[in-house]
């Protein structure tokens, strides 16, 4: 089976920090990546239609660009970090997200995907925010796409539970 | 670890990435969950049935052995038959016996290959620990192992 790296889908929130935490347990020692995917403004310009999109000039979208990929790469270093003192030996990997097609407003998980494909990824470990009652629904939809969009072991950690 | 097993294929080799997980010295689980058919409840035959499904869950965890792969006849491991449905007999497990990890095998349904199965939906709303969703995708690449190992039944 896969030999590949675990590929932690990170993006510096909380729930992603815990699920470094609790995979360190589970699945380590092993090699892995830290992966923060970003966004170009121009995916979001075109998504939600802003009016004159059309004119916003290439070189702010690349400006904007440059900006939202060096917080990435500082999130995916930050995960790096993480994962390294969890036991995992760890490279921090930036990535775009893929252009949205069709219906599909959220490319970012399919990036995890593909990234996860190249890399013949031995799991894929992602956080879902535990809230009780509507815990099922908290699933974010990065999370709901990568479980429904890949052919590989999807590690899901819920945040545990405030108690009270 | 605890794992669920309805008896299919796929789910065998959902058993055996768990019991490649836990290792020869871990704790693995493999749970079946008999679930009464809510249809027959309050029929005079009800408890006969019930019986009836508790009595197939023993022979499918009795059979785990004969599909898959050698490690899990190399490692210690438990069976429990639950009542209830997969979805609640695996959080429940999990919670009484203090699991690290529930593995669970993803089915969509119908058509619907890419959804993801409601048992797996259902136990990472409701566990209290990790849990790894394996796709019907890798279920089915991990069986094509098996049968080009041959005889042998090993995973490669």
């Amino acid at each position: 089976m896969s030999e590949g790296p675990v590929v932690f889908a990170y993006d510096g929130s909380d729930h992603a920090r815990a699920a470094i935490a609790r995979a360190s347990e589970l699945l380590a020692p092993a090699p892995a990546v830290a992966l923060t995917i970003w966004e170009s403004a121009l995916g979001f310009v075109q998504r939600h239609h802003l009016p004159g999109s059309f004119e916003i000039a290439r070189d702010v979208v690349d400006e904007f660009d440059d900006a939202t990929r060096t917080q990435a790469e500082q999130t995916a270093a930050e995960g790096a970090e993480l994962a390294r003192a969890g036991g995992f030996e760890t490279e921090a990997v930036a990535r775009a997200a893929l252009e949205p097609h069709g219906r599909d407003t959220t490319a970012a998980w399919r990036a995890v995907v593909a990234t996860a494909d190249e890399l013949d990824a031995r799991a894929i470990v992602l956080g879902s925010r535990g809230r009780s009652g509507i815990r099922s629904a908290m699933l974010g939809s990065v999370s709901q796409g990568v479980l429904t969009g890949t052919a590989r072991a999807v590690l899901v950690v819920s945040e545990p539970e405030q108690d009270g | 670890m605890v794992v669920g097993y309805d008896g299919s294929d796929a789910a065998r080799a959902a058993v055996d990435h768990a019991a490649d997980r836990a290792g020869a010295d871990g704790a693995l689980i493999v749970v079946h969950a008999y679930g009464p058919p809510p249809d027959w409840l309050g029929l005079p035959d009800f408890s006969r049935v019930l019986e009836d499904h508790r009595r197939r869950g023993e022979a499918i965890l009795d059979g785990l052995l004969l599909g898959g792969s050698d490690e899990l006849a190399d490692m210690d491991y438990e069976t429990e038959l639950a009542d209830g449905s997969p979805t609640e007999a695996l959080i429940r497990v999990a919670d009484d016996r203090g699991a690290d990890e529930i593995v669970v095998g993803s089915r969509g349904h119908g058509t619907l290959r890419s959804a993801l199965g409601s048992v797996a939906h259902g136990v990472i709303g409701g566990a209290r620990c990790p849990v790894t969703v394996l796709p019907q995708a890798y279920l089915e690449a991990r069986r094509a192992g098996y049968q080009q190992a041959g005889s042998e039944g090993r995973a490669v």
